[in-house]
């Protein structure tokens, strides 16, 4: 029974707990923000200060007909030099190199002291059940037209020189006496081998580079250059932007409850423009965050673009589910 | 279906709206008694914060403006509105909190709740801002840009008149 005011307030403090937004409310602020936002790039932020987003929403750059049309010749030759290139790595392996030379140890690869923007890495392997040999690295390229790998073809018909994913030309130590590609820090002389990685290169990655990590650079991290981090959209990288993205379906629970909302997706946007390591970030619930993942796994972007040159960026991405 | 990527500073902004949003809510829920109209008002506050919060220096400065504006976008929003009676108690079919219903019974507390909605808008605000949101008389007083003695005042003479109704509600 409530007799003192004492016995009213804590029924008033009780009776008044907070209650939990709808959930529509947040697409609904950033939905008019975007719609406050003039349509074009804005300026960069001179430097990064707490608590100021600037709500840049993807845009296009105007371009003179003549760098669009530039633009397009130049993806039509690289384009149609990968054609050729992989039409011509359509044989069966001849026979695996098998000339190493004993050379002196080469020293471990610095650190790399990482500028917020720097980031990037590489791996690669094919799988080998043996370590990566020792060699000299490829040459560095803006772009990877082919991953290094141990010769395989004698007089290949398009000769394109291995190379792997470096922005900025950088000095690494090397075992450039060895006539064959390697990894020089590596101890293993005895079996040319490109080690446990994949997607040829060599290591113990992935993707066409030197190292343990991801991409088609050298290192530990992930997307090619040099480094241990991974880019993100922001500054002087540009956001990718999603050129194919199929609906996600609606879990029947969802459907039957008519629960809709957002789940929002972290995931690697690699320089091919392909989607890895797809997780949730902020669950949504009723079996719409693995369809969601689903989803987004089928994604293709053009990828962020760091001075010019493809990059592997981490983002977010917001997945609405709605009933119409 | 959209899928939209998010900058680091929109990821920051959207972090601001998670972690205040429940209680910009439901400040505008009570003054407001409206849901569908609670959440456009919080809509508008969160659009005043983004343009704004270059101006604001802390996190507790930012929550502080956060609760004035959503008091204050939500009494603006009552009084564009028509007046609404207030509601006579014999109206109300709510069944009746038990004789002995204690504070935190949900009957009890639906009752308040109805209650209050039924006061004026500066009242409704004062109820929300101390017991939803702990706020000190001087606190109060410094939101809603009255003297601490309005506000106290205000809180005693609610507190005598919900008293009474629960009373004739109880009985």
């Amino acid at each position: 029974m409530i007799d003192t005011d004492a016995e009213l307030e804590q029924a008033l403090a009780a009776a008044f707990a907070r209650e939990a937004a709808p959930a529509s409310l947040i697409p609904a602020v950033e939905a008019r923000l975007r719609e406050l936002v003039a349509p074009v790039a804005l300026a960069q932020p001179a430097a990064p200060r707490p608590y100021v987003p600037t709500f840049a929403g993807l845009s296009l750059r105007t371009q003179s007909r003549w760098t669009s049309l530039l633009s397009l010749g130049a993806h039509a030759v690289v384009a149609s030099l990968l054609l050729l290139f992989a039409l011509s790595q359509w044989h069966t392996r001849v026979t695996r190199a098998n000339s190493l030379a004993t050379v002196e140890a080469v020293s471990p690869i610095p650190a790399l002291t990482l500028r917020d923007t720097m980031g990037g890495g590489g791996g690669g392997g094919d799988h080998s059940p043996v370590e990566a040999s020792k060699g000299r690295l490829p040459q560095m390229s803006k772009t990877q037209l082919a991953p290094p790998q141990l010769l395989r073809l004698d007089h290949p018909k398009l000769p394109v020189a291995p190379s792997i994913v470096m922005p900025q030309p950088v000095k690494l130590p090397d075992a450039a006496q060895m006539p064959n590609l390697g990894i020089p820090q590596s101890q293993q002389v005895a079996l040319g081998a490109q080690g446990s990685g994949s997607g040829s290169g060599f290591g113990t990655g992935a993707g066409g580079g030197i190292g343990n990590g991801r991409g088609n650079g050298i290192g530990p991290g992930i997307g090619g250059g040099y480094g241990g981090g991974l880019m993100k959209v922001g500054g002087v990288v540009s956001a990718p932007v999603l050129i194919y993205s199929p609906d996600p379906e609606f879990s029947d629970e969802a459907r039957r409850a008519k629960y809709q909302g957002i789940c929002v997706v972290g995931l690697i946007v690699d320089a091919q423009g392909n989607p890895r390591e797809a997780r949730v970030v902020r669950p949504l619930g009723m079996g719409l965050d693995q369809k969601a993942l689903e989803a987004v796994r089928q994604y293709k972007f053009k990828p962020a673009l760091y001075k010019g040159r493809p990059v592997a960026v981490a983002i977010d991405i917001e997945v609405n589910f709605r009933i119409y | 279906m959209q899928a939209n990527i998010l900058s680091a500073h929109d990821q920051a902004f959207r972090d601001l709206m998670l972690d205040h949003q429940s209680m910009v809510f439901s400040i505008a829920l009570r003054i407001l008694n409206d849901r569908f109209l609670a959440e456009e008002a919080a809509q508008d506050v969160f659009l005043e914060l983004h343009a704004q919060l270059p101006k604001l220096e802390s996190p507790d400065h930012i929550a502080n403006w956060l609760r004035r504006a959503a008091v204050h976008r939500s009494i603006d929003r009552l009084r564009q509105r028509e007046r609404r009676p207030e509601v006579a108690m014999d109206a109300v079919d709510l069944p009746e909190p038990a004789a002995e219903a204690a504070p935190g019974d949900p009957l009890l507390s639906r009752q308040l709740r109805q209650l209050v909605a039924s006061l004026p808008a500066t009242q409704r605000a004062v109820i929300a801002l101390r017991y939803q949101e702990d706020r000190t008389p001087e606190e109060i007083a410094e939101l809603l840009g009255m003297p601490v003695a309005t506000v106290k005042s205000h809180l005693r003479r609610t507190l005598q008149l919900l008293r009474e109704k629960l009373t004739r509600v109880l009985r």
